[in-house]
């Protein structure tokens, strides 16, 4: 066992709780370019976050979180179009869409985790000459009142039909 | 002026039947004037809605970096405001800016909701006949702006100012942790 230094730090909102990554952390679920920078807001960094949004009948896990990234629009689009499948990821390609030189949204499933992801990629422009991008990453697990009293092996896997829609 | 008396009672008649028959008349019209509707892709939409996506779909445009949405005009800040041109150009806008601009969206969004009571934001975007490429992009602005909000909870962005959005948009149908 190692013990850690300290715990996350975490807020509670109006539906459930956001736990603050810490610097230089970001989920290994979606890969990040080298040179890729968190995005500011104002004058500090916008710290990816975990969310756990508790509704009557489900349980919504979220990650999300803003990048500036060194590459022009065409490059990042090609970039996870490459990357995101070596994860085991799938695109659903009646969901992505790419308005040139505009704006582009790419959307993935993995059918082994149940989980979806958005890849949102904003071009350089005349003032910023980094593609920003930000990712949404959420899998979405039923829940019940009785489910504590349920083993492991017993418990409801996510939601699967969700996913083979938009697979 | 004899004259006049003559005939005063024949013109008082008149006068009187006028009188009753003109709100008959008056009343009666509305129900009877043919109102041609709009010659374009919008006419099943209340005439406001155009105005009220563009608002909306600028003030999106504020927090992507400027740039259109849906096709809409995007943000242009003015040209002497080097620190709102950063702002919006670089998306380096803080927190109070989010608060302020998701407030003005919502308000955008319920008058949306208020004049098309029933549809979605999807269908409404498709009547107004925004591409199906353009309806996703604006979908996806909105569903962005509500994660970069809600991210900013309780440090900026007040707790009320992301429920009345995420309420806003489920009335809508928009999901707002993905479909």
């Amino acid at each position: 066992m190692v013990a850690v230094e300290s715990l996350y730090s975490f807020q509670r909102t109006h539906d459930g709780v956001m736990i603050h990554l810490r610097n230089g952390e970001w989920t290994s679920h979606i890969p990040l370019p080298k040179g890729a920078q968190l995005a500011r807001m104002g004058d500090v960094p916008y710290h990816p976050y975990w969310r756990l949004v508790f509704e009557p009948d489900r349980t919504i896990e979220a990650i999300y979180g803003r990048f500036k990234i060194p590459f022009g629009f065409k490059e990042v689009i090609d970039w996870y179009k490459a990357e995101m499948p070596k994860l085991g990821w799938i695109e659903s390609e009646n969901e992505s869409y790419i308005l040139q030189e505009n704006s582009a949204s790419l959307k993935f499933v993995h059918p082994q985790t149940y989980a979806q992801s958005t890849v949102r990629i904003l071009p350089p422009n005349d003032v910023d000459p980094t593609s920003s991008v930000s990712f949404l990453w959420v899998v979405k697990r039923p829940y019940f009142l009785n489910v504590e009293a349920t083993p492991d092996s017993q418990l409801p896997l996510p939601i699967a039909e969700e996913v083979s829609s938009n697979a | 002026m004899v004259r006049a008396n003559k005939f005063s009672p024949l013109v008082a008649a008149l006068v009187a039947a006028l009188a009753i028959s003109f709100p008959l008349l008056y009343l009666r019209a509305p129900q009877t004037t043919f109102v041609e509707l709009p010659k374009t892709s919008t006419r099943y939409l209340a005439k406001e809605s155009e105005g009220l996506l563009k608002q909306t779909a600028l003030h999106l445009s504020k927090m992507q970096k400027g740039a259109s949405v849906g096709g809409f005009p995007g943000f242009e800040p003015p040209d002497d405001d080097e620190r709102y041109k950063r702002k919006v150009k670089e998306g380096e806008y803080n927190a109070q800016d989010v608060n302020d601009w998701v407030k003005e969206i919502n308000n955008f969004l319920r008058q949306i909701i208020d004049k098309n009571p029933g549809m979605t934001l999807e269908k409404i975007l498709q009547k107004q006949g925004l591409t199906s490429e353009q309806v996703k992009e604006f979908l996806e602005a909105l569903r962005n702006v509500h994660a970069t909000a809600s991210g900013m909870e309780g440090t900026g962005v007040t707790s009320e100012t992301v429920i009345v959005l995420k309420s806003l948009m489920d009335t809508l149908g928009v999901s707002t942790w993905l479909p």
